[in-house]
């Protein structure tokens, strides 16, 4: 507002100074007039001539300058007698077309009444002030004049016209909105325009060539049609036709116009019918660029739609079976790259030692050659510049290969190969590990890959990554469940699964193959009416069902009869299975045939008791001396009594009697000594069948001693007996526990024998304690060095020069057999101590041995 | 001193004991037993007459040891060893040691019957030639040292008129004391007086 009507002002102000000219000049005039006259008027006229002709060339440049249009006419005879050069500019005449030529007064004014009307008020008035009035140019434009005329003398005119055009356009738009004018003035993004009623493009705001790259001159220039955009040029003449019918009319619309560098911008543009509105007589029309905002709305409309891409893509991801998964990722990569006009997307996966990659899915428009071939177990080190990016797990774009960074030389040859003109590269990371790349690229242009773009690529990266964890997994646990199947199946024991209630629900292989059934002939019915059992054991098995169905672990030895008829030994089991809660909700019985093993173990034990003969047979071996002396003692006796009692019965007179009868007890008694020990050394000798009874273990421990007694004896040794009454019972191999005492005894015998010391003891002390018995032999010897204590158990580690090694080992085996354990320490007193363990029976109310 | 002779019987084992006593007893001999050798040193006295039969194998001292301890302490009894394990080293050590006889349990029959009677034989013996000697021993005492003198000469084989230049004397003073010594010593001969000397022993 306030630089129109400085504008205004400042023509004004010339106008009245280009006034004040005109008057100055008009009474210069009339004083050369007042002035002639006579000889001396002739003397004088020449003088005034030339004062004239100086005055003239003075003012000449003066009038030329002059921005208005100045002419002198001779309003009689209409004629131009001189134009300034403002007329000749702005009019388009030159000045020798309209100077001198009668009637040629006014040719420019579009309307003849105007002219008429002009001429007649210089004529009638002489002068003529402010008049307002078009022009048609030589270029046809029309322009709006103020009209100042002043006479001169001679009956000549000056007349000036002053170009308002411009003003008079700018107060059209005032008036018809001066509100929107002022937001028009204000925003200098808004481009005015006025048409006339032909859609003649009359005016047009500076601000055009910062919209459409034009000056308003050469849009004027331009026809409508050739600036608009073929597409929007009907709809644009059809609203321009409504608003034309429609004096006052607004519309808005919004069409797209060519720029001159011939892209096209979208405008929104108000219309307004102003044809009849006083001063502006115009289709006035403001637009404002919007493409920019228009393409930021199309962003994100194209950003919404991707974005319901994405989620397609991912929901389908995530409902989909893990063996579909490659194909939705496939199909998610053609989606995404045709939905961004891109060329070729694919995904790189490491290797799991992240030293090679592997394209393992792709798309790429028809056309271009997959990478999928050639990129398989591509060495990762090959692409440097990459391969830092993608361990990084670092997303990056390339907007120009050719652009790409010199250590990115392979990395270029690469795009080369593939046509790439740019590309960006997603990294996929499942639980913060990178385990490969998504790629995107354009073969045809290169772009640009703003920041949000690279972010919705990463979301992308983001769901495959968790559909190929998930394929991975999924593959994992098939993979797994597989192998648990082929276990179960496979398995070399005979299991199943059953309800609660012992209905079978399935059965391994093994187990079918085993009673020669098939599945249908098993699931479904109940576990103990199944070809497993024969009927004898059907009550049994219905037992240990309603046992396991309450949460118990049942365990027993069987027999199942196999297909062929051999009969076979199982040790057979019921497992319950609990649910989270805890309730058992199913069985697993699990027979395992110990028949091969049952027979190993009694093979084993028939090898060990054979090998304990053996060492029982040695040790009589070693002990025959002492045998000798044991027998021989007995024998020795009865032949002294024999030989006494012959004497006595040779001899004359009456034999005594009583000694006699006495000598003849004691034979009784000593055979029977001699007796007892050949039986004692029959039984140890004896066939190594394991035969367990109950018996007492210290009669056991007695039988023991008398068995060393002699060697006892031999080395000055007493033994000593520590037993507690009543006897503890124990379930052992007699003859076996024997050998074990008799192997402790001998060697404690045998270490003190060997040694200086004074006092020879062995003491074997029997201890009932909880459920077992420990029986203990020390002696007085001089124990074992620490180093012996675990080599002594070791087989044919022996001390002894003529000892095969072996009664330790076998007395540990014998007892490990019983049930008890053998072990040997040193007491304080550097006495050698061995211990051995039996599980005692309960002690009975009678008194043991 | 008891004149009657007594089987002493050593032997831990109590039946073989009282069998060796039966033995001795069918024999009309006395018999003590012992159930050890430490047992029967404390009651034996020096001088007893009879025989020890022994085991070898005892708690305690061993019937060997017995056998040397006896031999240390200068008591002649014969000794019997028994054992029920025989080995020859041992039964040589104990016939060095001077024990008559050396038996295997069981014997046979007979064979330790033998064995005590040949023993107390043997005992008898013995003592019988310490009875001699012992008179020997009496009769010599009986000599004064001239006549002791002259004996020990004679002995050597020294002739008369030697002993009497040797010691000095008149060669009827030599024959004098000669005459004498025969007397005391019961001897008629050279050859009986030196058998004499020798079987008491060392000459002092």
């Amino acid at each position: 507002m306030s630089k129109l009507a400085e504008t205004r002002e400042q023509l004004l102000g010339q106008i009245e100074a280009l006034q004040a000219r005109l008057d100055e000049l008009s009474a210069d005039e009339t004083r050369r007039e007042d002035s002639r006259g006579g000889a001396a008027d002739m003397a004088q006229r020449r003088l005034a001539e030339a004062a004239l002709r100086e005055a003239e060339a003075r003012f000449r440049p003066a009038c030329d300058l002059n921005p208005a249009m100045m002419m002198i006419v001779d309003v009689e005879s209409r004629t131009i007698l001189d134009v300034n050069q403002a007329y000749q500019r702005r009019l388009g005449y030159a000045k020798q077309d309209v100077v001198g030529v009668p009637g040629k007064l006014g040719f420019a004014v579009a309307d003849a009444a105007a002219r008429h009307d002009v001429i007649r008020s210089i004529r009638e008035k002489g002068r003529l002030s402010g008049y307002e009035l078009t022009l048609v140019t030589s270029e046809n434009e029309e322009i709006v004049v103020l009209v100042f005329a002043e006479p001169m003398d001679q009956g000549l005119h000056v007349i000036s016209w002053v170009d308002i055009t411009e003003l008079k356009q700018v107060e059209a738009c005032l008036v018809a909105s001066e509100a929107r004018f002022r937001a028009l003035v204000e925003n200098s993004h808004d481009v005015i325009n006025m048409f006339n009623s032909d859609g003649q493009l009359l005016y047009t705001s500076p601000s055009i060539e910062r919209v459409l790259g034009f000056s308003p001159e050469e849009m004027k220039k331009l026809h409508p049609r050739e600036v608009m955009h073929p597409e929007d040029a009907e709809r644009g003449h059809q609203e321009f036709r409504s608003c034309l019918d429609k004096p006052g009319a607004v519309s808005h619309f919004t069409f797209r116009l060519r720029h001159k560098d011939g892209s096209y911008r979208t405008v929104e543009v108000t219309g307004t019918n102003l044809l009849d509105e006083p001063g502006i007589h115009a289709m006035v029309s403001i637009f404002h660029d919007i493409t920019e905002r228009k393409q930021a709305q199309e962003d994100l409309e194209q950003s919404l739609r991707f974005e319901a891409l994405l989620s397609r893509i991912s929901s389908t991801l995530i409902n989909l079976p893990a063996s579909e998964i490659d194909d939705a990722i496939n199909s998610g990569l053609r989606l995404i790259g045709e939905f961004m006009h891109l060329e070729r997307a694919g995904i790189l996966m490491l290797s799991d030692d992240r030293t090679r990659f592997s394209v393992t899915h792709e798309w790429c428009v028809p056309g271009l050659e997959p990478a999928m071939e050639k990129y398989q177990n591509f060495p990762l080190d090959s692409v440097p510049w990459a391969r830092d990016h993608w361990l990084r797990g670092e997303a990056f774009n390339v907007p120009r290969t050719s652009e790409l960074p010199e250590q990115a030389a392979a990395e270029l040859e690469i795009a080369k190969s593939l046509g790439t003109q740019s590309y960006i590269s997603i990294p996929i990371i499942v639980d913060g590990q990178v385990w490969g790349m998504v790629d995107f690229h354009t073969v045809r242009w290169e772009r640009e890959w703003p920041i949000d773009l690279v972010q919705q690529h990463k979301l992308v990266g983001e769901f495959f990554a968790n559909a190929l964890a998930r394929k991975r997994a999924e593959s994992q646990l098939r993979d797994s469940a597989t192998r648990l199947h082929a276990i179960f199946d496979h398995h070399f024991q005979l299991t199943g699964l059953m309800d609660c209630k012992g209905r079978l629900l399935a059965a391994n292989k093994t187990a079918l193959n085993f009673a020669g059934a098939d599945e249908s002939d098993v699931i479904g019915r109940y576990f103990w009416d199944t070809p497993w059992w024969d009927p004898q054991q059907q009550s049994t098995v219905r037992h240990a069902i309603q046992r396991a169905a309450h949460g118990e672990f049942v365990r027993f030895e069987c027999t199942h009869i196999r297909v062929d008829g051999e009969v076979r030994d199982f040790d057979f089991s019921l497992s319950p299975v609990r649910d989270v809660d805890g309730n058992v909700i199913y069985l697993v019985p699990e027979g395992r045939d110990i028949t091969d093993m049952k027979r190993a173990e009694e093979k084993l034990a028939d090898m060990e008791a054979r090998l304990a003969h053996v060492a029982r047979l040695s040790t009589m071996g070693e002990m025959t001396a002492g045998v000798a002396h044991e027998v021989s003692q007995p024998l020795h006796a009865i032949v002294n009594l024999a030989c006494a009692t012959g004497n006595v019965l040779e001899a004359e007179g009456e034999p005594d009697f009583d000694d006699l009868r006495e000598w003849n007890a004691a034979i009784a008694a000593s055979a029977q000594r001699a007796a007892d020990v050949v039986r004692r050394m029959r039984a140890f000798a004896r066939r190594g069948e394991s035969e367990r009874s109950i018996c007492f273990i210290n009669e056991v421990v007695r039988e023991s001693v008398q068995l060393v007694g002699f060697e006892a004896r031999r080395c000055g040794a007493s033994v000593g007996l520590e037993l507690p009454e009543p006897s503890p019972r124990v379930d052992v191999d007699r003859v076996q526990i024997q050998q074990v005492l008799v192997n402790l005894l001998r060697n404690a015998l045998e270490a003190m024998d060997e040694s200086e010391i004074e006092v020879r003891e062995v003491t074997i002390r029997v201890e009932l304690a909880a459920e077992r018995v420990e029986v203990s032999v020390v002696d007085t010897g001089p124990g074992l060095p620490a180093r012996d204590e675990l080599a002594v158990f070791e087989p044919f580690s022996t001390t002894k020069k003529d000892g095969l090694g072996l009664g330790l080992p076998i007395s540990s085996s014998i007892v490990e057999a019983h049930g008890g354990m053998l072990w040997t320490e040193s007491s304080a007193a550097g006495r050698a101590a061995f211990r051995f363990t039996l599980p005692a029976l309960p002690m009975e109310a009678t008194d043991g041995g | 001193m008891a004149a009657e002779q007594t089987v002493y019987v050593v032997d831990d084992d109590e039946l073989s004991r009282g069998s060796v006593c039966a033995l001795a007893r069918s024999m009309g001999v006395r018999a003590e037993s012992f159930s050890s050798a430490e047992q029967f040193l404390r009651h034996y006295r020096k001088g007893q007459p009879g025989c020890l039969v022994t085991d070898v194998r005892m708690l305690g001292m061993s019937g060997l040891e017995l056998q040397q301890r006896l031999k240390d302490l200068d008591i002649p009894l014969p000794v019997i060893v028994m054992t029920a394990y025989a080995r020859i080293p041992m039964s040589v050590e104990a016939m060095k040691r001077g024990a008559v006889t050396f038996l295997e349990k069981p014997c046979e029959e007979n064979q330790l019957w033998e064995a005590i009677r040949d023993a107390l034989a043997q005992d008898a013996a013995t003592r019988a030639e310490f009875e001699r000697r012992d008179e020997y021993r009496r009769r010599l005492a009986a000599l004064t040292s001239a006549e002791r003198e002259v004996m020990d000469r004679v002995v050597k084989g020294e002739a008369n008129k030697v002993i009497a230049k040797r010691l000095g004397v008149s060669i009827r003073t030599v024959e004098a004391r000669r005459h004498e010594v025969f007397r005391k010593a019961q001897v008629n001969s050279v050859a009986e007086l030196v058998r004499l000397v020798m079987s008491t022993g060392p000459v002092k």
